[in-house]
């Protein structure tokens, strides 16, 4: 194992990235999912539309060929992003479509009554959603979205494709180097799941909280 | 009406069959006639090949002239290709008694660790740490590593000139270790395949990419008159030039295959038949005249 200790650094480097990753990608994710789930289900024709487009493309389209597209395409287009960015980028627009359609389903859940009873009090269409509407959602969909997580957490190895150093990748580099693919890679398949289950862990620690405050 | 039909075509295809199986008793009776081919010991990898009946090679297939597969024809070309098939014609007598393997550069150990191949040909140089996993022969081509850069860029002229640049190299080339230790200030990308690196030099994500020369001049063959090389002269970790020892991978421990394949490298070496691989491969687009290189391992 001790072809390992001079390769420690650019595991940590490798971590971080993985984690990098996952925190940016989910933020977005989230943020444009909500957005995309409030559009499928708006009163305006068109929004629904875009929704609906945007998720039949990006959901329908796996991961690394995305990722090859977005780096390796556009810049036939004229736009190249550095690489971390774009790896970014095609994380939130793929989990993106994922978020949008788990949070729908809770939507889905809040009954009209109470739709129409927030409206006899005077709420905007906007204070609806703030303040009824998407609260219950995101309660309903706390285990849903952990394993939309999870996704996001095992789809970053595709990042190694277009050359982001993060776990997947410095693994793989690693086991190049030292000729030695069965235990580094093994790690890296440890790594992956002690990230997966600290996450799952805080997924149910979210879950019962609240079922509580319900 | 079908199955009166079905007898037909079985009685077809018998003929083709016992056609075929008589056409290839005939080869497998020539091959065995022919007194070219000598006879090995059962119990050695090159008893078990003739055994076989076929050689098992691995090789790569995005490699222009060195393992690359024609778009056109599907077949494989380049130096790595022949040289499989110069073995299997002396093992087997035929040069189409071959199986080849698509290996890349993370999993050549693997394959012959696991004896899913008989020998390795793919661009595959020598390391410690390889050479702790496998064994290998030759080389039968060493190359200088050099630097492709896009036409008219002439911003990288010298080693020292990669510094502040952004420099693409493939994952487990001797160059992702050798353009660090030349030129520490070096920015490097680094991809999984050649064909990635190209594609980042054409959209100028990098600013150039550097490996084997011989490879860089395959890439440029293939993309005429987008690229030029520049012979940056890298040095390794002891201070010489470093080359790509281009060699065959073997299994480890395995002395009778070595000696084997050395001295087959050494009677090609010697009759010309390299040279005429050479010639037909690398020497199309290589400057001036090549020598084989000294049997090292």
């Amino acid at each position: 194992m001790s072809f390992l200790l001079p390769h420690l650094g650019e595991f940590a480097w490798g971590i971080a990235f993985t984690i990098g990753l996952v925190v940016l990608g989910w933020l977005g994710a989230m943020i444009l999912g909500s957005v995309l789930a409030i559009m499928r289900v708006s009163p305006i024709r068109a929004a629904r539309i875009a929704a609906a487009a945007y998720i039949l493309v990006f959901r329908n389209i796996p991961i690394p060929v995305q990722m090859v597209l977005f780096v390796f395409g556009f810049p036939l287009l004229g736009i190249v992003f550095p690489l971390f960015p774009s790896a970014v980028i095609v994380l939130i627009a793929y989990h993106a479509s994922f978020v949008c359609e788990t949070l729908r389903s809770g939507l889905n859940t809040v009954a009209a009554g109470e739709l129409e009873a927030i409206r006899t009090l005077g709420f905007t269409p906007f204070g609806t959603m703030r303040h009824l509407v998407l609260p219950q959602a995101f309660a309903a969909v706390v285990q849903p979205m952990g394993n939309v997580l999870i996704l996001l957490v095992k789809n970053t190895s595709v990042a190694a494709i277009v050359g982001v150093a993060e776990l997947t990748f410095t693994a793989d580099k690693v086991a190049i180097e030292e000729v030695q693919a069965f235990i580094v890679l093994g790690g890296a398949a440890l790594a992956y799941v002690v990230i997966c289950i600290v996450l799952k862990r805080f997924v149910s620690l979210l879950e019962r909280r609240v079922a509580f405050s319900k | 009406m079908t199955f009166m039909k079905q007898p037909k075509i079985f009685a077809a295809l018998a003929v083709v069959a016992a056609f075929a199986l008589g056409i290839s008793e005939c080869a497998v009776g020539a091959a065995h006639t022919n007194d070219a081919v000598k006879a090995y010991p059962a119990d050695t990898a090159m008893g078990k090949i003739q055994q076989r009946g076929k050689l098992i090679v691995g090789v790569k297939v995005d490699f222009p002239l060195f393992g690359m597969k024609n778009p056109v024809t599907g077949e494989l070309e380049g130096m790595d290709i022949q040289l499989a098939q110069g073995i299997a014609k002396d093992l087997t007598g035929s040069a189409s008694n071959i199986q080849y393997v698509e290996v890349n550069s993370g999993n050549r150990e693997v394959f012959l660790q696991e004896h899913k191949v008989d020998i390795v040909i793919a661009t595959y140089p020598p390391n410690p740490a390889r050479e702790k996993a496998v064994d290998f022969a030759g080389p039968y081509l060493m190359s200088p590593i050099g630097t492709m850069v896009n036409k008219g860029d002439d911003s990288i002229k010298k080693v020292s000139d990669l510094n502040d640049k952004n420099i693409c190299v493939t994952k487990g080339s001797g160059s992702e270790t050798y353009v660090p230790l030349n030129a520490p200030k070096a920015k490097l990308t680094v991809f999984s395949s050649m064909t990635q690196c190209m594609q980042a030099l054409q959209q100028k994500r990098v600013d150039g990419v550097t490996t084997t020369q011989s490879i860089l001049l395959g890439q440029m063959s293939q993309n005429p008159g987008k690229f030029q090389l520049v012979p940056t002269e890298l040095l390794n970790t002891s201070g010489k030039k470093a080359s790509d020892n281009d060699s065959i991978g073997l299994p480890k421990g395995d002395k009778a295959l070595h000696d084997y394949l050395d001295s087959y490298l050494k009677k090609i070496f010697a009759n010309g038949d390299w040279k005429k691989m050479y010639d037909s491969t690398l020497g199309t687009v290589m400057p001036g005249d090549a020598a084989p290189p000294p049997i090292l391992y």
